[in-house]
């Protein structure tokens, strides 16, 4: 899978868990651009991601991610 | 439990010494000062025999980490390496601290026997930070210490023991453990923010708790608007209290080059109460969330609980599902919450429950909400709007503090309904201007209804006033005050740290006169 499919994959979970059409991620995105993606939401979106590439993070993966970039690079390492 | 107090005059001389061997030390070795140091704090307590505490829970938890990495990912050593840990540290936790409580729900002269137990000082803390650190290695994003002493000094680091903030070891060991070469501006920097700790606390917080303790002992005579007052006035002393206790462990840790974590961030600006949370004790709020919050939402208990929910196929149900399970996830979390704030109802009601229903109130009624706005064509952002949000938040937050301040369920339920009794005496405010017109300034002097002489009200008033301007600059710049007055000339400077530092010393409440109140949080 290329980084661009990744991405394209990824912008359709985040539009899905978010409710919100007009998202596009790129991989210097955080949650402090998306409105909704709090703490609690952050945990809804992992699983989707999860399901959507067919990976499992770690806890450790989950609390030190800090932008779309290193999810991708994670999701990259493991698919 | 009692020892030093971080506002005791013997504990800043202690600290002087501390901060002397501390840049005249190698500097490899600047830990063991510290370390040294923490332990000599832990033995001037009333029972220095408790200071092993610590010392056997960082011992066993360094042992723990060294072993965790010895076995790779999938060894099923590696665990038990990490449930022995906490369990261990948890066990110690409910022992001291919740048994008498846990028993005396079943049978009261039972718990009486329990009373003897003596709980180390800081155990809620150094065990979460312990537990954090084990975690961490566990999962692969911390790097365990080697060297046993070194980790000791991180383990039971004094001024974070009396009410933390609670360390993650994977952010704050860099700073912890570099060499730190003395920096005189480093050092002015901590003082400052340390005298604007002992101006919270000493100025403000004491004075507010002589009026909290007041009305809460006597809730009958000062019913109406006087229960109303108290019950602010106890949020406002306990922000004081704990955020200024915070500035003199964070000032006190800069003067030594450490960079602590922020615990509280103007958390009254805030708009809701699950952002009330983001910006209060922020330190527990991040250690719940990543150690339980996150492993109970991804635990196959969760998961299990959510597949019942959304037998539908749709996506509204499932997220209807989500949802659910999650405000359940939520209750065991504020539940545990509240419990950890102390083992009495009061906290678990008030600093728990309360908090649950008031974040799950906020997040069912938001789309009704904003559709109503819509509806009426009014910005839902709008400065108005945002205030009311404000000044809601703060109300409600003030309420459950009422039960967390209270004795008992029962004291703080009476206390409320007194609220609702009308007052037939007048108000302080002209009680004050009337005994003024007729005696001049000797009414400064007379005690009020409130507890507090009317000359201590107003330096009250004064201070939360000069409190509430820094706030409110903090919030609105985002930037730290001391660097806007760091740019003024030498003399402007020199006057405003002097006047502050006299206003404290000679309004500050304190010495043998007061026998200085512990800080609240302290004991948790």
């Amino acid at each position: 899978m290329t980084r661009e499919e990744i991405f394209e994959e990824l912008n359709e979970v985040f539009r899905d868990v978010f409710d919100d059409e007009s998202i596009v991620v790129t991989d210097e995105t955080t949650a402090d651009d998306i409105e909704d993606w709090d703490s609690l939401e952050h945990i809804n979106l992992l699983a989707a991601v999860e399901q959507q590439f067919g990976v499992k993070f770690n806890m450790g993966q989950i609390v030190t991610l800090k932008n779309v970039g290193e999810m991708v690079d994670l999701i990259e390492s493991m698919v | 439990m009692l020892t030093m107090n971080l506002t005791d005059f013997y504990f800043l001389i202690f600290f002087s010494i501390v901060l002397i061997l501390y840049y005249l030390a190698p500097r490899k070795l600047q830990w063991g000062v510290i370390l040294v140091g923490s332990i000599a704090f832990c033995l001037a307590g009333d029972h220095p025999v408790l200071a092993l505490y610590p010392v056997l829970s960082s011992v066993l938890i360094y042992a723990m980490a060294r072993l965790i990495v010895r076995f790779d990912g999938y060894s099923i050593k590696r665990r038990a390496c990490l449930v022995t840990g906490i369990v261990a540290l948890i066990v110690i936790l409910v022992i001291l601290k919740y048994l008498r409580f846990a028993v005396g729900l079943v049978n009261e002269d039972a718990s009486e026997s329990l009373s003897g137990l003596l709980v180390p000082l800081g155990l809620s803390y150094y065990t979460f930070t312990l537990i954090s650190y084990l975690t961490d290695v566990y999962n692969g994003i911390a790097v365990p210490e080697t060297n046993l002493l070194r980790f000791m000094a991180f383990g039971m680091y004094a001024p974070t023991l009396v009410s933390g903030p609670i360390l993650q070891y994977r952010l704050v060991s860099q700073s912890f453990y570099a060499e730190h070469e003395f920096d005189p501006e480093a050092v002015a920097r901590g003082m400052q923010r340390m005298l604007w700790g002992f101006f919270k606390k000493l100025v403000i917080a004491e004075r507010l708790g002589v009026i909290v303790a007041t009305v809460y002992d006597d809730p009958l005579t000062y019913s109406g608007r006087y229960v109303w007052l108290a019950v602010v006035c106890f949020t406002i002393q306990l922000y004081a209290d704990f955020s200024g206790l915070m500035d003199i462990v964070l000032g006190l840790s800069q003067c030594l080059g450490i960079r602590l974590p922020e615990n509280f961030d103007m958390p009254f600006f805030s708009r809701s109460i699950a952002e009330l949370w983001r910006r209060w004790h922020m330190t527990l709020g991040v250690w719940f969330k990543e150690y339980v919050f996150y492993p109970l939402l991804r635990s196959r208990v969760h998961t299990a609980l959510q597949n019942r929910l959304s037998d539908g196929k749709d996506k509204k149900a499932k997220k209807r599902a989500k949802r659910i399970s999650t405000y359940i996830a939520m209750l065991v979390l504020w539940f545990t919450i509240g419990l950890w704030h102390g083992a009495n109802m009061t906290f678990v009601i008030g600093s728990g429950l309360l908090q649950w229903v008031y974040i799950v109130l906020e997040e069912t009624l938001d789309e009704p909400f904003k559709k109503l706005w819509e509806r009426m064509g009014v910005n839902p952002a709008n400065r108005l709007l945002e205030a009311v949000r404000i000044i809601r938040t703060f109300l409600l937050f003030a309420l459950s503090m009422a039960f967390f301040r209270a004795s008992s369920v029962g004291d703080a339920v009476t206390l409320l309904g007194c609220g609702f009794k009308s007052v037939a005496s007048g108000t302080v405010i002209g009680a004050l201007i009337s005994g003024f017109s007729e005696q001049g300034m000797r009414i400064m002097n007379d005690v009020s209804v409130l507890g507090l002489t009317y000359a201590d009200i107003i330096i009250a008033i004064v201070s939360l006033i000069i409190l509430f301007a820094v706030d409110v600059y903090k919030n609105r710049t985002k930037s730290d005050i001391r660097d806007a007055i760091a740019t003024r000339p030498v003399v402007l400077r020199f006057i405003i740290w002097f006047a502050l530092l006299f206003y404290v010393i000679l309004l500050g409440r304190y010495g043998p006169g007061y026998s200085a109140a512990e800080f609240i949080y302290q004991g948790f």
